[in-house]
């Protein structure tokens, strides 16, 4: 006893300046960390290059950034000039690239931008189109033009452009079906909604910056003197993923401050002392912000649904300081109690420890970012529980802590019921067990949108807007491939013809290509072989004028633009760089490495078979058909895939670890049966009450093992003194009540995400400690020698046999 | 015959003594001879904004450079409170221009094919359509955002004359005069600043326009 004293002063006090070093710096770390919401950073890294770029466009493709606007309420006038007064205010917003209540019409300076350029865009740019027949037929649609009120409008282009090349531009250029119009805006066809139509700069899964640009939205239309008595209806992707996560942060919040207070409650009843509880909260919170600092530190940044699933995992530390402060008898110094059970406690953060090793071999980011929280968290708050509690001045605080469970509550009563219970218990699992392998087929749930906290109504809305306004498929896209940008756009312009037989059969309402803004090099020389030598082109044009009252030689600048482009006059992407076309461009045309992509959107696809047949199946082919979900969807069962192999390699570990620590095959069979009787009972319930297993439950019952490994741990270790098997009781009690009042209140959450959780971890925390109670040997004194021959530390059997 | 420029701004006036004398002794010769009393933009303007809505048939003749003979097109216009205004004329033309708010819509029946653009992205075409639907909805702020109002004439017979102030619509149009009875306009005279020249005939087709000129009872006795 004394050599402990007389050589715990001056390390005590290294120990308590190294806790609080530590301390600062992760607090100094965290403090400066990135915390990334984008929630495709979680998925792989090391996929092929066309997941990459379905990554990409469901990070960043227009469909992604699209806000659907409809203003309801009011009468049709009222509603009109909402409209007008937001798309307004919105037009000169940073925050996005294009807004639209009326119009696709380009602006008056790109117009004049695309001009040179007329008769390399135009697809009326034919030798036909030239002749002397053509150009008479287009001077009379002119002259009645001239006569009609767009008139001066018309006059100005007119000697440059006869043939309204330009005009053929522009409308190949808007799309092919536009919303309704009412007083000049886009309304519903029913008129009850005026719509209009955003595109973010911001990515569709970046939800900070779609939170931010639906707040400019809102507040342009509280800003607009005629909003009042209108309502604002938002959707869109981005839309819903700030919304999601609006709503799961506010459930979140508000839970765990229930939760917190809850736990809180009960370990004041435990203790009766506002120190032990303090205490007991030290490992966990120094865990997490090392756990962060240390995510931070090797990653660059942290996720946020790391720290929110982190924070769950490492959830099993709270527990560290109720063994060690219940465990501890009376009159028993806080330090000699820490040592004593130091051995099992050991056990159980190794266990964790190397559990979560196995989370870094994951391709997934995200994954190995848990990984590294959870096992830097686990291990911080197993030490400060350890070697720091010990050193605070706890000794005398909570003298009047509870002793013992009320009796009804008394694990040891469990106990007593013997070999039937235990019978019943192992035919129970085994049914579980039977129940699982008949249910395999349907075992999971790969579908996202299952777990989205977005309304069914609010996803009908997404739809009908979508439709209403003729904006770009959220779920299908055609991307066309090559080793070039010359072949890609060859390959759109060979896909046209197709495409337009299907918007003409209607499987598909349209369609976007690129090469309509940049024709491939071919295209162009084409276009160029088309147009007549200016000896011809003058001749012509004179034929044309006989009958027509056009004074000779309108037309001077026509056949000087003509031959200006028959000379070899090219359309690059850098020409369109300035203009909102060069946007667009860079939008839908990605190289990766090698390879070029365009991405092709589709508008109303009725028939995706239809449209899919268009493809060649395969990575590598020049055309491939997105299926947005579906590769999504794919994506996430990969993901699952892989944890699900992961969790089975870090149960492995457990295994081993406990083996390790016990040395006896027996012991650690007794440790890890109740385990995983608990986890298959567990999902078993899951299953028969009609869910389908996500992620989620994956990552809950990690936590789940993690916690149960404990509970059998301590259940199982040889306590030859009745009194101190009770206080193992009452402590495993209390911990079991902590985390079951923490995510009990999760699980009445109505967000799917943290309902998975709650219900998961709370069913498996109340199975694990039945289990544990029913089938552990610590409460069997004659079961107890079984494991009482695993090594303990010389000096702790020492303390024992002395005490 | 009286003729007064109004600045759409309070300007620095040069001379504002002269100014005034102008109007006084113009005042004072009207009282003498007994004159109609020369009409003001706002009794212009209140007159024209009396009405909710006007009808009329127009025929206009176009003298374009580039043509060697007159243009000539027939239609209809249409201009309900506040800011609807419809322009259509008759076929070879076929078309049907819409103004509603800030949208420009153009269809062409017979083609099937609309375009639309918004007035404030296409200023030109702004300040033609303002010519006629600021001075029909009364609105002189709009007016004068676009041009240099003048006025001539009485209510019985006035003359509007609007010339651009923006040098880019200035380098489209010289001027717009329109001229009318009461609150009819009874002839628009657009002349382009390449030397075109349109001028549009109109007959109004609502029973209260031609018959109301409600200023006639401000005569001085």
């Amino acid at each position: 006893m004394s050599r402990v004293e007389l050589g715990a002063k001056a390390p005590a006090v290294a120990l308590l300046a190294g806790w609080l070093a530590l301390l600062a710096v992760a607090a100094l770390v965290v403090a400066h960390a990135t915390i990334t919401a984008d929630l495709t950073a979680f998925l792989p890294v090391s996929a092929n290059s066309t997941q990459q770029l379905l990554m990409d466009q469901l990070r960043d493709g227009v469909a992604s950034r699209t806000i659907l606007v409809a203003i309801e309420g009011g009468d049709e006038q009222h509603r009109a000039d909402a409209s007008r007064s937001l798309a307004g205010a919105l037009a000169h917003d940073p925050r996005f690239r294009f807004v639209a209540n009326g119009s696709f019409e380009l602006s008056e300076p790109d117009q004049r931008a695309l001009l040179p350029y007329r008769y390399l865009l135009s697809p009326q740019t034919t030798p036909e189109q030239f002749g002397e027949e053509a150009l008479h037929r287009a001077l009379e649609v002119d002259l009645a033009l001239l006569a009609s009120s767009s008139g001066p409008m018309v006059a100005r282009n007119l000697p440059a452009d006869p043939t309204g090349a330009i005009l053929s531009v522009l409308k190949m250029l808007s799309p092919a079906r536009a919303p309704d119009m009412r007083q000049g805006v886009w309304f519903s066809a029913d008129g009850r909604r005026a719509l209009a139509l955003l595109e973010t700069r911001a990515a569709g899964f970046d939800p900070d910056g779609q939170a931010s640009a639906i707040a400019a939205v809102r507040g342009a239309f509280a800003a607009a003197p005629d909003s009042a008595g209108l309502s604002l209806v938002l959707a869109g992707p981005g839309v819903f993923a700030a919304v999601a996560r609006q709503a799961i942060e506010g459930d979140a919040w508000r839970l765990s401050t229930i939760a917190t207070v809850c736990v809180l409650a009960l370990l004041m009843w435990v203790y009766r002392s506002p120190a032990l509880v303090a205490a007991g909260a030290l490992p966990v919170l120094t865990g997490l912000i090392s756990g962060i600092a240390a995510v931070a530190t090797v990653f660059g940044m942290v996720h946020g649904i790391t720290l929110g699933f982190g924070a769950t995992l490492i959830g099993e530390a709270v527990d560290y300081p109720t063994y060690l402060l219940v465990q501890r008898e009376s009159g028993e110094a806080v330090a000699k109690a820490a040592r004593r059970i130091w051995p099992t406690l050991r056990l159980a953060v190794l266990t964790t420890v190397f559990s979560s090793l196995t989370m870094l071999l994951s391709s997934f980011r995200g994954l190995a970012q848990l990984g590294v929280l959870s096992l830097t968290g686990i291990l911080v708050a197993g030490a400060v529980t350890r070697w720091i509690i010990p050193l605070l001045p706890l000794d005398h605080a909570g003298r009047s802590k509870r002793q013992a469970m009320p009796r009804w509550l008394d694990p040891s009563a469990l106990a007593g019921a013997g070999a039937a219970v235990r019978g019943v218990a192992a035919l129970a699992v085994l049914a579980g067990a039977g129940y699982i392998v008949a249910q395999r087929s349907s075992l999971w749930d790969d579908d996202l949108e299952n777990l989205s906290p977005i309304s069914q109504r609010a996803k009908d809305l997404d739809g009908e807007l979508r439709g209403e306004l003729h904006a770009p498929d959220v779920r299908y896209l055609l991307v066309a491939r090559g080793d070039s940008q010359e072949s890609v756009l060859q390959a759109n312009e060979a896909i046209a013809e197709p495409l337009q037989h299907l918007v003409a059969n209607g499987v598909l309402g349209g369609f976007d290509l690129v090469s309509n803004y940049l024709p491939s090099e071919k295209r162009q020389a084409e276009r160029r072989a088309a147009l007549p030598d200016t000896a011809t082109l003058t001749r012509s044009v004179a034929l044309a004028q006989e009958g027509l009252p056009f004074r000779p030689g309108t037309f001077a600048p026509f056949i000087h633009d003509v031959a200006a482009t028959r000379a070899g006059l090219a359309l690059h992407g850098d020409d369109l760089q300035t203009t909102a076309l060069g946007l667009k461009l860079r939008s839908m045309i990605v190289r990766r490495g090698a390879d070029w992509f365009t991405m092709i959107p589709l508008y109303e696809v009725t028939n995706p078979d239809a449209v899919g047949r268009l493809a060649a199946p395969g990575d590598a082919a020049s055309l491939q058909f997105l299926d947005l979900k579906e590769e999504s969807n794919r994506l996430i069962a990969g993901y699952r895939g892989q944890s699900l192999r992961l969790t089975a390699l870090g149960f492995a570990a457990i295994a081993a670890v406990v083996l390790l620590g016990l040395r006896s095959l027996r012991a650690t069979m007794a440790v890890l049966a109740p385990v995983v009787g608990a986890t298959v009972l567990a999902v078993a319930v899951l299953l028969a009450s009609g869910l389908k297993l996500t992620l989620f439950h994956l990552v809950a019952l990690l936590l789940v093992i993690g916690v149960g490994v404990n509970y059998a741990l301590f259940f199982n270790r040889p306590e030859p003194v009745l009194a101190r098997r009770r206080l193992t009781a009452l402590s495993l009690c209390i911990c079991c009540s902590t985390t079951l009042s923490a995510f009990g209140a999760l699980a009445t959450s109505t967000m799917p995400v943290l309902h998975a959780l709650g219900t998961t971890v709370g069913l498996g925390i109340v199975l694990s400690f039945a289990l544990a109670a029913i089938f552990g040997s610590g409460a069997h004194p004659e079961a107890g020698s079984r494991v009482a021959s695993a090594p303990v530390p010389d000096i702790l059997q020492k303390r024992e046999l002395s005490s | 015959m009286t003729l007064f420029r109004v600045e759409a701004r309070p300007r620095v006036c040069p001379m504002p003594t002269r100014y005034m004398l102008v109007r006084t002794v113009l005042a004072g010769s009207l009282l003498w001879t007994g004159v109609a009393q020369a009409l003001t933009l706002p009794e212009l303007l209140s007159a024209m904004s009396a009405l909710p809505e006007q009808r009329a048939e127009f025929d206009e003749q176009k003298h374009l450079a580039m043509l060697d003979k007159p243009l000539h097109a027939s239609g209809t216009l249409l201009y309900r409170r506040p800011d609807f205004l419809e322009q259509r004329t008759n076929p070879p033309a076929d078309e049907i221009m819409t103004v509603a708010g800030d949208r420009l819509t153009i269809t062409w029946p017979s083609r099937q094919e609309r375009r639309t653009l918004s007035l404030s992205a296409n200023p030109v075409a702004w300040a033609f359509v303002e010519s006629i639907r600021a001075t029909l909805a009364g609105d002189r702020a709009a007016l004068e955002r676009f041009y240099w109002v003048t006025l001539s004439g009485e209510m019985s017979h006035w003359s509007l004359t609007l010339e651009p102030r923006a040098s880019g619509v200035a380098s489209y149009v010289k001027s717009i005069t329109l001229s009318g009875k009461g609150s009819s306009i009874e002839q628009v005279d657009v002349l382009e600043a390449n030397g075109d020249r349109s001028l549009m005939d109109i007959k109004s087709l609502s029973e209260q326009g031609p018959n109301q000129t409600p200023n006639q009872t401000h005569r001085t006795p």
